[in-house]
């Protein structure tokens, strides 16, 4: 396998569940228990499960967004050293941001509503000080060339633009400050089959141009045994099996895997 | 037998824009109609219009809407209601949405009853909800009349949504892709039950999905839409095996396969 650019080490998420009158918690619950999970570089690893498994909330502490985390959780950035994102300063979490993306499923909401969508793309290079004035507005075009987007639309709203399209937008705008770790939450799952299939050959693309990796969360086993290269299934935060995907889907060694692909055969034409 | 929902020459439009563009459509009595098409072809708007709950801008031009012999289109709200919940019931994506976040889920059911079955008194309302819920598969039916609706998963609160449509005995189902955003697991168990119920209650459904698997695995016949037009119509199998539309054989093989074996990566 090649080198790893993400690596979770006994990584554990809890959630505050319930809390006294004063604020304080009052119990815990676990969304994520002890991982051990590995991300290879340019590549795509899939991470499988149903509702509640505990895949988004790894990805939001792989984007700095859980705070109740511990165990390790390992960054290498190309040309830079490790890093630990679970104890990472503050100020260095802006640095990391420019190099980890996050796209999640609607999209939609995610743009605001009341800016012109060339904004919405070129915000990142904004707030990172990447570019300024005139070149944003030209950035940002490019951006939209990238993903198959129409520049000429730059001036629209994002509610001009249907489910598929904006889910471009999220995904051009992930891309402004050529992010080198893209992590996508369910990001096909609104989408129609047609529209679905689109975006996994845009996502491949971006990936053999750029190298980018993907960390792809997905309850969806044939739209993933046909895109990642590896696949982890997760199930109650423990981490079920892990290998390379058409292995895994071919001899799947644990029960609950069986089943999962089971369900959905069930579900195949 | 005549048709139990015939839809004939329906046309909707949004300002000059077609959105239904003649839709011709049948669902005979205990038959299960798979309406396919992907975003934005028209398959909800026309579930829609058969309810006569169009969103706003968006008006029926032409066109028959007929259930059961009578012509729905052009009733006034009280004349619909009936149909609405009633021998006609909906079921769509998002059940979290369709139920009151303070009310408790067995109330909400009741209340299908008190509106649609008047005949069965008040004080055998609670037996004919728990009778109902346990129908659809919740195991614990007191406990879920009992809940709210954030207490209980997904696949629970879509099972609740079903059990709420059969509540008025509904003669036809119309389902607006209510597994879509469901697990594989859960969405396969909510289809048993669902062709479990139609063959015991000879209950007839449209099906609308954009999603091929789950239409082949209930439904008898499918409709293909695109652009608000029909175009193509038959069995399963006839559609699936051999389809006449290039807009059909589109979405086939844009269908995601489970591919098992071969190095990963994208195809």
């Amino acid at each position: 396998m090649s080198e790893a650019i993400l690596e979770a080490r006994g990584l554990s998420v809890r959630y505050p569940d319930g809390h006294t009158w004063f604020g304080a918690v009052r119990s815990w619950r676990t969304a994520v228990d002890r991982l051990d999970l590995v991300v290879p570089r340019g590549r795509t690893l899939a991470l499988v499960g149903e509702s509640g498994c505990g895949k988004s909330s790894l990805a939001r502490a792989v984007v700095g967004l859980q705070a109740a985390a511990s165990g390790r959780l390992l960054f290498r950035p190309r040309g830079g050293p490790e890093q630990d994102l679970l104890a990472l300063p503050p100020r260095a979490w802006k640095e990391v941001r420019r190099r980890i993306a996050l796209v999640f499923q609607d999209n939609g909401s995610a743009l605001d509503p009341r800016m012109r969508v060339w904004r919405s793309v070129a915000e990142p290079l904004a707030v990172h000080g990447l570019a300024r004035g005139r070149e944003l507005r030209r950035r940002a075009e490019e951006l939209m060339a990238r993903v198959a987007l129409d520049p000429a639309a730059a001036d629209r709203f994002p509610d001009e633009f249907s489910g598929g399209q904006r889910q471009r937008l999220g995904i051009a705008r992930a891309l402004a400050t050529g992010p080198e770790l893209l992590v996508c939450d369910e990001i096909v799952s609104a989408l129609d089959v047609l529209v679905q299939r689109r975006i996994l050959d845009l996502l491949a693309e971006i990936q053999r141009r750029d190298g980018v990796s993907i960390l792809f969360i997905s309850h969806d086993l044939a739209v993933v045994s046909g895109f990642a290269h590896r696949t982890a299934v997760m199930r109650r935060g423990r981490l079920v099996e892990e290998g390379p995907t058409g292995e895994l889907f071919a001899r799947p060694r644990a029960a609950y895997t069986r089943e999962l692909i089971a369900a959905a055969a069930t579900l195949e034409t | 037998m005549p048709p139990l929902l015939e839809i004939r020459g329906l046309r909707l439009a949004a300002g000059d824009r077609i959105l239904v563009d003649g839709l011709d459509l049948e669902v005979g009595p205990g038959e299960a109609v798979g309406l396919l098409g992907p975003s934005g072809s028209g398959k909800s708007l026309t579930a829609a219009a058969v309810l006569g709950l169009l969103p706003p801008g968006v008006e029926r031009r032409s066109g028959s809407i007929r259930f059961a012999g009578r012509e729905l289109t052009g009733l006034d709200e009280r004349s619909l209601r009936p149909f609405r919940g009633g021998r006609i019931a909906l079921v769509f994506q998002e059940a979290a949405a369709a139920f009151n976040p303070v009310l408790r889920v067995g109330a909400q059911v009741a209340e299908v009853i008190e509106i649609h079955r008047p005949e069965i008194p008040r004080r055998e309302r609670r037996e004919e909800v728990l009778r109902l819920l346990a129908e659809v598969g919740l195991d614990e039916p007191e406990r879920v009349a009992r809940s709210f609706p954030h207490e209980l998963s997904g696949g629970m609160l879509q099972r609740c949504l079903i059990a709420q449509a059969l509540a008025g005995e509904p003669e036809l189902l119309l389902a607006d892709e209510p597994t879509t955003a469901l697990d594989v697991t859960v969405q396969a168990r909510i289809l048993d039950l669902v062709s479990s119920l139609r063959a015991r209650r000879g209950l007839s459904l449209l099906w609308i999905s954009h999603d091929l698997g789950v239409l082949a695995r209930i439904c008898d016949r499918l409709v293909v839409i695109r652009d608000g037009r029909r175009v193509e119509e038959g069995t399963v199998e006839e559609v699936l095996h051999r389809p006449r539309a290039e807009a059909t054989r589109e979405l086939i093989a844009a269908v995601p396969r489970l591919r098992r074996g071969g190095s990963g990566g994208p195809e």
